[in-house]
């Protein structure tokens, strides 16, 4: 993430599903309408896990892998003023 | 511009959540999602955005409200409608030319600010022009009209509330009504208002501006303001642990502070942060302003600490078995104190005011009363020992700022002592926030409270606490400014139903 970039405070949260050990993928986040930023970058990403996904995790011996995601947009870099 | 249908919202943290009909994300954008090219091409495109949302609402009938980064603890920003994003609306312009301005008035420390652009952002915009804020919340990630519409108190002993340093501000009602207000007297020129907000009506009154000041969301989508700052200071500070025992003699009367025997000469800051049950060492901080240097310590680099989510543990212990709160609070002192260590340092606002109790953003609760400063210790003898009968899992800080202009502004005391109760978010910190409203009417101190912050506000006691004169003032100035019923219904929302003041002008007036 670049330093000293506001967020746009519009957070997404998903959750994010693999299988088989990652051989499939969740495919939604690739420059989709949830991550548009207009033409800017994102701002924060954290990632998170908890106890219900750990156990299916390890009940499916991890063929199974949710997670979850938040993300936000970056605001825009600063505008230097007219000279006026 | 990015719209979300049936959005659900939840503010910083997280204890206010609803779904609204269209979530509408601001940006500075030409309709066709390229750039503008061009500072005041840009400034506009964002304006000529949320006049198409505006436009879109009104033919439609449905009710609007702006949100910024979230922050507020209330629910001031409900609307289960249209919600705007404001907060990628981040233009700012330290400095006005003499071509924006009237005759005779220098624009050097003038500072014109969109409305999502946050405190931080401001503060690094002045820096590099040599400017500071003359005051600021324990925080920098508000936005800056979020801010001050909601009334965030200052820091200082000799200046107001954070919307204090406002002169004027760009409302905007509809596609087309929008207002440049500013006090009696002129500020920018006629040629600052075709560039900037063109169509404009200019309307000058103190009345109005220190009404809409802290409207909450409830006079029209604030566009921008006009900031007063001032020449780049820096803040001699030194906070230390001191037994309450000690500083309760001063907490009535911070002008004594110089007998505390602390470097510092002329206070201009003054906070007490007490962990109700660790009273043998309260943190206390002292400020004063001394000329700015070039020798400013670095900022802190990052590391392990609390996340977000040890609030979200501590709410369901505390909830479960409100007995444990002292202890638990006790064994938290070591954290508290480890964010809140001993120093003495000089530093710039922008690197001071940055984090404050606000930086727990897990799930939270927090109340901030405003009382006489000279009632502060009577308030804590009530507070202190309450503690210990409802358990509060949290801590307690004080702070003084000088009256605001205002009309509704919490900090309406000649020197008001803000107390502020950060909690996790659980059912025992409502029960204690329960508690302490009913103690403190039981023993008769006249207090305000904070609008965006949790509060038991009503139709009632908003007259009692804020006066009938200021209430009727401020209903007056917004039936200014939202002239007709359908724009009165427009701006207004569960809340201000609730605290009466979406009071209905006489004449309806026509229909748009």
């Amino acid at each position: 993430m670049p330093r000293n970039v506001a967020q746009v405070h519009t957070v997404q949260k998903r959750t994010s599903w693999s299988f088989f050990w990652g051989a499939i993928e969740d495919k939604r986040f690739y420059n989709t309408e949830y991550t548009n930023c207009q033409g800017n970058g994102l701002s924060m990403v954290t990632v998170k896990t908890n106890a219900a996904f750990v156990i299916l995790n390890v009940i499916s011996l991890g063929i199974v892998m949710p997670i979850r995601i938040s993300f936000d947009c970056a605001k825009d870099a600063p505008v230097p003023p007219p000279d006026n | 511009m990015p719209v979300y249908t049936n959005y659900k919202w939840s503010n910083l943290h997280e204890n206010i959540n609803f779904t609204v009909a269209q979530f509408c994300e601001i940006w500075n954008r030409n309709p066709d999602g390229t750039s503008p090219t061009g500072f005041i091409a840009k400034w506009n495109s964002g304006l000529n955005n949320i006049k198409s949302v505006l436009r879109t609402a009104l033919h439609t009938g449905k009710k609007v409200r702006a949100v910024g980064c979230g922050w507020s603890l209330s629910d001031i920003q409900q609307s289960t409608d249209f919600l705007i994003n404001t907060n990628a609306l981040n233009m700012i312009q330290p400095g006005l030319s003499t071509r924006n301005l009237e005759a005779g008035i220098e624009g050097t420390q003038y500072c014109l600010a969109q409305c999502g652009a946050s405190v931080k952002e401001i503060n690094t915009q002045l820096f590099q022009s040599n400017l500071a804020l003359s005051t600021s919340g324990a925080s920098d990630g508000q936005s800056i009209v979020g801010a001050i519409s909601t009334g965030t108190h200052g820091s200082a002993f000799t200046f107001g509330a954070t919307c204090d340093f406002v002169e004027a501000m760009h409302i905007i009602v509809s596609d087309t009504l929008q207002y440049w207000i500013e006090g009696d007297n002129r500020i920018v020129s006629d040629a600052f208002i075709l560039d900037y907000a063109p169509g404009a009506t200019r309307i000058n009154n103190n009345t109005v501006l220190s009404a809409a000041l802290v409207s909450f969301g409830s006079f029209g989508i604030i566009y921008a303001v006009l900031i007063k700052a001032e020449p780049i200071y820096a803040l001699k500070q030194c906070q230390k642990y001191i037994p309450w025992m000690t500083i309760q003699n001063y907490v009535s009367d911070p002008t004594q502070l110089t007998n505390l025997n602390l470097p510092i000469a002329n206070p201009y800051h003054f906070s007490v942060l007490v962990n109700p049950y660790k009273l043998d060492s309260t943190v206390v901080c002292v400020m004063e302003k001394v000329p700015y240097t070039s020798q400013m310590p670095p900022t802190s680099n990052s590391t392990f600490g609390p996340s977000n989510d040890v609030l979200h543990v501590i709410g369901k212990v505390s909830s479960v078995i409100p007995t444990t709160i002292p202890t638990i609070m006790k064994w938290l002192d070591k954290l508290i104190k480890k964010q809140y260590k001993e120093y003495e340092i000089i530093s710039i606002p922008g690197y001071t005011f940055k984090d404050g109790t606000s930086i727990a953003k897990g799930k939270a609760l927090s109340v901030e009363i405003g009382i006489d400063a000279s009632q502060a210790l009577m308030a804590a003898n009530i507070i202190l020992p309450l503690c210990g009968v409802t358990p509060f899992p949290g801590i307690i800080t004080f702070r003084y700022v000088k009256k605001s202009i205002a009309l509704l502004a919490f900090t309406k005391y000649p020197m008001t002592c803000a107390i502020e109760f950060p909690a996790p978010f659980s059912k025992q910190t409502n029960r204690f926030y329960a508690a302490l409203f009913n103690a403190l009417d039981a023993a008769g101190i006249e207090y305000t409270l904070h609008w965006g912050q949790c509060n038991n506000l009503n139709s009632v006691n908003v007259r009692s606490k804020y006066g009938d004169v200021a209430v009727d003032a401020w209903i007056a100035s917004r039936q200014t400014i939202l002239p007709t019923h359908q724009f009165q219904h427009m701006y207004s929302n569960d809340f201000m139903h609730r605290v009466g003041l979406d009071t209905l002008s006489a004449v309806a007036g026509p229909i748009v």
